[in-house]
């Protein structure tokens, strides 16, 4: 019965990891082949050509930089907004800020191509097609629900009377926020940033639809490669990887510093 | 020199009457409690004092200074909450430091006076502790400390003790009344808790519906209550109803109490308040009845026993006398069983006759 059990346990485990690293090992062959003969399940020559092939193109260069300013520039943007937000909503658990967050999560349901034809007509009436500036609003609507999701936990978490004592005290409201709210809290706001910067980053949609092709980020500039004229899924894959890269070094950063400590706290 | 006055203050919540206090005047120096069941809006009178509720009307007054539209940081208050709101994130040296870097002392100033509250509550070596490495009882301290090292105006407690063990709880209440003295800051104690406010207590208010009941001191409290809210709230009580037949001597408020089963019993009574032929209920509270010895003659009725709990300190009986329930208490040497008759006295001298239509 035991031995029944956990042979069930290895196939399941095992089919959702290949599920997840299946289209990784892939893209890594095809990020690294040099040469590749087509019969053959594995590359005979490895190398770092198409990363430099990439890189050398104009395009993708600006692509770079659009994705890694934009994705910083929609999380400080987001947080901005949602911190205040949060600690509103997190601290008076009103009527009215239930319904606010139920309105605010209802928008991750929404498909992001719905969202993209309602804001086309905005974005051609007030001529912001093509504009770099333009992506960071287009950008933070579908961050903001998970945003605000992080950070509203976080204020919620925090005992009220902390507040209250701190206020009795001697400290303003401001003050308060300062020394007892944020103290507690920043780990929240933390992952809520690192959800607008990945959403940020992985954009495809709506930048498509309101920044082509003025302003190409590297999911379209990806897009390009495959879904254009020429189907060139090496350079694709060498650029995909380009983006995993400083994802996965966040996540691992996340899983080490921030989710143990999460751990500890609540032990 | 502190005195606390509040003036018309009313509060409310949509229905729900929390405050409604037309006068009180709390003295310098003095440790005051509000004491009422929960939900009589003491810890909201409380918070209004403190600045964390607003009030619908009304003053509030330290001394002659109107502080009732200033935010809570202007007020200058200690405050120690029922969970003792210690700052997760700072050690217990950072908490009770906490109000004194918020005024900008100096570094030496701060560490002068953490160890000055450290050392009255006893809690020098736990200082580089965080909050959770405390016990119950730490946290509480800590709390105290923080609360006391600003030297306050006045000190505000919430029923800081209900979350400790009922050990625990009796030794401290000693010890804060002890340190309330010592530092003679004007204070006032919320608790639910008649024995706690007794204990603790200069002078209480009895609160219920958010209205003052009664303001005495614990003994003025518990043999005059004012009305029977008060008299059922405190101590174990048992009524008796009957009308006053007669007044038997104006010096000491003797009075003579017919009940519908012709019990006639022998009570005290406020004689401005009554009147001959009124309607009364008398309180009667355990210690107020005793086993009649054979040379009790006056207040003297023929009881049966109904029920006999051991408690360890004593024996409860409870005894029907006539059509009534009353309690005695005696020493567990005296083992009765139910069913027995027994002659029980009632004490005319602290037996108090209470208008009925004030119920």
């Amino acid at each position: 019965m035991k031995g029944e059990v956990k042979i069930w346990d290895i196939i399941i485990i095992g089919i959702v990891v290949s599920y997840i690293f299946l289209p990784m090992v892939v893209l890594f062959e095809y990020a690294f082949a040099e040469i590749w003969y087509a019969y053959r399940l594995f590359p005979s020559k490895l190398g770092l050509r198409w990363f430099a092939w990439v890189l050398r193109h104009y395009d993708t260069r600006m692509a770079f930089i659009y994705s890694y300013t934009l994705a910083p520039l929609t999380m400080l943007a987001t947080l901005a907004l949602c911190v205040p937000a949060g600690y509103v909503l997190g601290t008076r658990r009103s009527k009215l800020s239930l319904i606010t967050e139920n309105l605010v999560n209802m928008n991750m349901a929404l498909p992001v191509i719905v969202i993209g034809i309602g804001l086309l007509p905005f974005y051609v009436h007030l001529g912001l097609l093509n504009n770099y500036w333009a992506l960071i609003p287009a950008h933070m609507i579908g961050a903001i629900p998970y945003t605000l999701r992080c950070v509203v936990a976080a204020f919620a978490q925090v005992p009220k009377d902390l507040e209250e004592i701190a206020r009795v005290l001697g400290a303003g409201r401001l003050q308060a926020i300062r020394k007892v709210y944020i103290p507690l809290t920043w780990r929240g706001i933390l992952a809520g940033g690192i959800f607008a910067f990945s959403w940020s980053l992985n954009e495809f949609i709506l930048t498509l639809l309101l920044g082509f092709p003025g302003v190409k980020t590297l999911p379209v500039a990806i897009y390009e490669y495959v879904g254009g004229y020429y189907l060139t899924p090496q350079p694709a894959a060498a650029l995909s990887l380009l983006i995993v890269l400083p994802s996965i070094i966040i996540a691992l950063f996340l899983e080490k510093y921030v989710q143990i400590s999460l751990g500890m706290e609540g032990g | 020199m502190t005195v606390i006055v509040l003036k018309d203050l009313f509060k409310s919540f949509g229905k729900v009457v929390a405050t409604d206090i037309p006068f009180l005047k709390i003295e310098d120096k003095e440790f005051f409690g509000l004491l009422g069941p929960s939900g009589s809006g003491k810890t909201t009178t409380l918070r209004l004092i403190a600045g964390l509720t607003k009030p619908d009307r009304g003053s509030i007054f330290l001394d002659d200074e109107d502080i009732t539209g200033l935010p809570p940081e202007k007020r200058n208050l200690g405050m120690v909450f029922q969970s003792w709101a210690l700052f997760p994130h700072l050690t217990a040296f950072e908490n009770i430091a906490f109000g004194l870097r918020l005024r900008k002392l100096p570094e030496s100033e701060v560490r002068k006076r953490v160890k000055w509250a450290a050392e009255i509550l006893q809690i020098e070596n736990l200082l580089s502790r965080y909050p959770h490495q405390l016990s119950g009882g730490q946290q509480q301290r800590v709390a105290v400390a923080r609360a006391i090292v600003i030297q306050p105006r006045a000190l505000l407690f919430d029923e800081p003790l209900s979350n400790l063990d009922a050990k625990l709880r009796e030794q401290v209440r000693f010890e804060l009344r002890r340190l309330q003295k010592e530092l003679g800051i004007t204070s006032i104690y919320v608790t639910h808790d008649q024995a706690e406010a007794f204990a603790i207590c200069d002078r209480i208010a009895v609160i219920d519906k958010g209205r003052i009941q009664q303001v005495g001191t614990p003994e003025e409290i518990y043999d005059r209550p004012a009305n029977k809210f008060v008299a059922s709230f405190i101590g174990v009580t048992y009524f008796i109803e009957g009308k006053l037949i007669e007044v038997l001597n104006n010096k000491e408020s003797k009075i003579l109490v017919k009940t519908e089963d012709d019990l006639e019993i022998i009570a005290t009574g406020d004689l401005s308040k009554l009147t001959k032929g009124e309607e009364v209920c008398l309180v009667i509270r355990p210690d107020y009845v005793s086993l009649a010895s054979p040379n009790d003659k006056v207040n003297v009725f023929e009881g049966e026993i109904r029920r006999a709990t051991y408690t360890g300190e004593v024996i409860d009986y409870e005894i029907k006398i006539g059509m009534w329930d009353v309690r005695v208490r005696t020493s567990p040497s005296i083992k009765l069983p139910p069913g027995r008759k027994v002659r029980v006295k009632l004490d005319e001298g602290r037996l108090v006759a209470l208008p009925k239509k004030s119920f």
